[in-house]
């Protein structure tokens, strides 16, 4: 299927769900679909619904709002053939929940918990919790990819206790 | 008393044991640690934990400019360092509006088939020495030493040998460089053929490896398995043909695959790739455009976003890589090219298939930990995990097919 084709298919699958569609100028194999995050289950149902989309992976960053609050920037990267497909929306800082995507796509389980313990995204219903990435004693409520994230406090250092002694 | 009997059976066949193996892996020389949930011995659930080599490197590029970041990521994995840089410098380039010389394009193409030999026989030697083939595993490893010192004279390194600079390559394709591979490119071939045929013909191999570790197409598609473990299922897959990037434009490569999805086709397919990249080394290297190697990059990457694929030789490899108009970028979110096999495997592979086989079925997907970081542990039920070393599976496995 041709590249614009494809991107139109996106264009009517999303219409009434996203926000807004963006194909940027930069690449013009890519579709930007801006969705609620409420709508997050119903917009990846959809797309697996319609065609053999399969799922890249899951990002987030940490970024800065028009109004210079901060947010958790999601981004659910989709592809078939030529075409990436990324839903994506933004999460408050103060609140950043999401609902697991897994009981539709089963292998999206690493990448969620790699957002759990990178960026403490509360991913509902995600059907494994445990540390992926992270060592097993890392302090709660750290999340190493946040921009104001710079090291841990040598109290927090494994073994940094014991040298001092 | 038979009623006890029968209840006592029953309570029996419920058990499940959970063998933990790892997190030391001497098999593949790296920590990762996995569980077997088991009943008898059918694996019925697996799971993984990674993170033992983990080394923060998303967030290390973000303190590190552009060109310091190309180096860095090629330091992601020794196996597919090429992969890495390319998929990464890819996404600056864009990014900045700067298009390659076409000579740069291809030299990249061929450096990138060259890491694709190198792996593939790499790989080859580690799933046959899983299987207990170990005079295979010895072959395939020698055959692999020509690809490497190929590596060292003509691009000065066995691993991390940086072919790609912002904005172009350092190394050229000369006439000495043709010289010198050409003869290479002939033995390889050569030895390919004959694993290929021993693949097919040896009834050993083909115990081992014949309808073990079944991925279907559906599964294969919908899990977003990628590379020689997706078209191993017969899934037409493979980024150099659907999001063609540097010269794969200019010259096309055509797809391998197999739609018998087990074990045997995944030996298959990477072994007809190997001769596929032969081929298309051949190709590039006699019809290679004249031009410079480099254009002019900027220092600072003007701000937005892209996304870019590179065939690794495990799959697809992703990276998500955003600017702020500065030196450095904002965020590289790397998706490596077995991450998402390990999925496949954890999800689908392991489950319904015996204890004995796991250690080629893992092996199957190539498995990379510098890329992904990770460990195996098999449950016994009630009774107290186990935690075996990689070894005492792979052993374990020959034992119950001798």
């Amino acid at each position: 299927m041709e590249t614009v084709e494809l991107i139109e298919k996106v264009k009517t699958i999303y219409k009434g769900i996203a926000k807004s569609i963006e194909t940027p100028e930069n690449q013009s194999n890519r579709v930007d679909v801006f969705i609620e995050p409420d709508n997050l289950l119903e917009a990846v149902s959809a797309l697996k619904k319609n065609e053999r989309w399969y799922l890249i992976a899951i990002s987030a960053y940490d970024t800065i709002g028009d109004a210079g609050e901060p947010l958790i920037g999601m981004i659910y990267h989709f592809a078939e053939e030529q075409v990436i497909c990324s839903l994506r929306f933004f999460l408050p800082h103060n609140h950043r929940v999401v609902q697991s995507i897994c009981p539709i796509i089963p292998s999206a389980t690493i990448y969620e918990r790699e957002c759990m313990e990178m960026y403490g995204i509360d991913i509902q219903n995600t059907p494994d919790r445990s540390k992926l990435l992270l060592p097993d004693d890392w302090p709660d409520g750290i999340y190493p990819m946040f921009k104001s994230f710079t090291g841990l406090p040598d109290s927090n250092v494994v073994g940094k206790a014991a040298d001092n002694e | 008393m038979s009623d006890i009997n029968q209840t006592t059976g029953a309570a029996l066949q419920k058990k499940k044991y959970i063998v933990p193996i790892g997190p030391q892996h001497p098999a593949l020389k790296e920590p990762g640690h996995f569980e077997f949930t088991v009943e008898g011995e059918i694996v019925v659930d697996a799971s993984i934990r990674l993170g033992y080599v983990h080394r923060g490197v998303e967030k290390a590029a973000e303190s590190r400019n552009w060109t310091q970041v190309l180096y860095l990521v090629e330091r992601v994995c020794g196996i597919c360092s090429h992969s890495h840089g390319t998929a990464f410098i890819q996404c600056a380039e864009k990014l900045a509006g700067v298009e390659l010389p076409p000579r740069a394009k291809a030299v990249r193409c061929i450096a990138g088939e060259i890491e694709r030999l190198h792996s593939h026989l790499l790989w080859l030697g580690v799933a046959a020495h899983e299987g207990g083939f170990d005079a295979l595993f010895m072959y395939s490893w020698r055959d692999r030493e020509i690809v490497m010192d190929i590596l060292e004279n003509f691009f000065g390194n066995r691993v991390n040998y940086s072919v790609n600079i912002p904005g172009g390559v350092k190394e050229d394709i000369t006439q000495e460089f043709i010289d010198g591979i050409s003869p290479d490119l002939d033995y390889l071939e050569e030895r390919m053929k004959f694993y290929l045929d021993l693949i097919n013909t040896d009834v050993t191999f083909r115990m081992r490896t014949v309808n073990i570790g079944k991925i279907s197409y559906d599964e294969s598609a919908s899990l977003g398995a990628t590379g020689p473990t997706a078209r191993a299922s017969g899934i037409q897959r493979d980024i150099r043909v659907d999001r063609p990037y540097d010269g794969y434009d200019l010259f096309p490569i055509t797809l391998v695959t197999d739609d018998r999805g087990d074990l045997n086709a995944r030996f298959i397919v990477r072994i007809k790739e190997c001769l596929k990249s032969i081929e298309y080394i051949r190709h590039v290297m006699a019809h290679i455009p004249e031009g410079e190697l480099t254009t002019k990059m900027p220092r600072k990457i003007p701000a937005g976003e892209y996304m870019a694929s590179v065939e690794a030789p495990r799959g697809e490899l992703f990276y998500f890589v955003r600017s702020n108009g500065t030196e450095m970028p904002d965020r590289v979110k790397i998706r490596t090219a077995s991450l998402c096999n390990w999925g496949t495997i954890v999800s689908s592979v392991a489950k319904g298939h015996r204890l004995a086989d796991m250690p080629m079925i893992l092996a199957g997907i190539d498995p990379c930990f510098s890329c992904n970081d990770r460990m195996v542990k098999i449950n016994f039920g009630n009774r107290n995990p186990e935690i075996w070393t990689w070894d005492q599976l792979r052993k374990y496995g020959n034992n119950f097919y001798k």
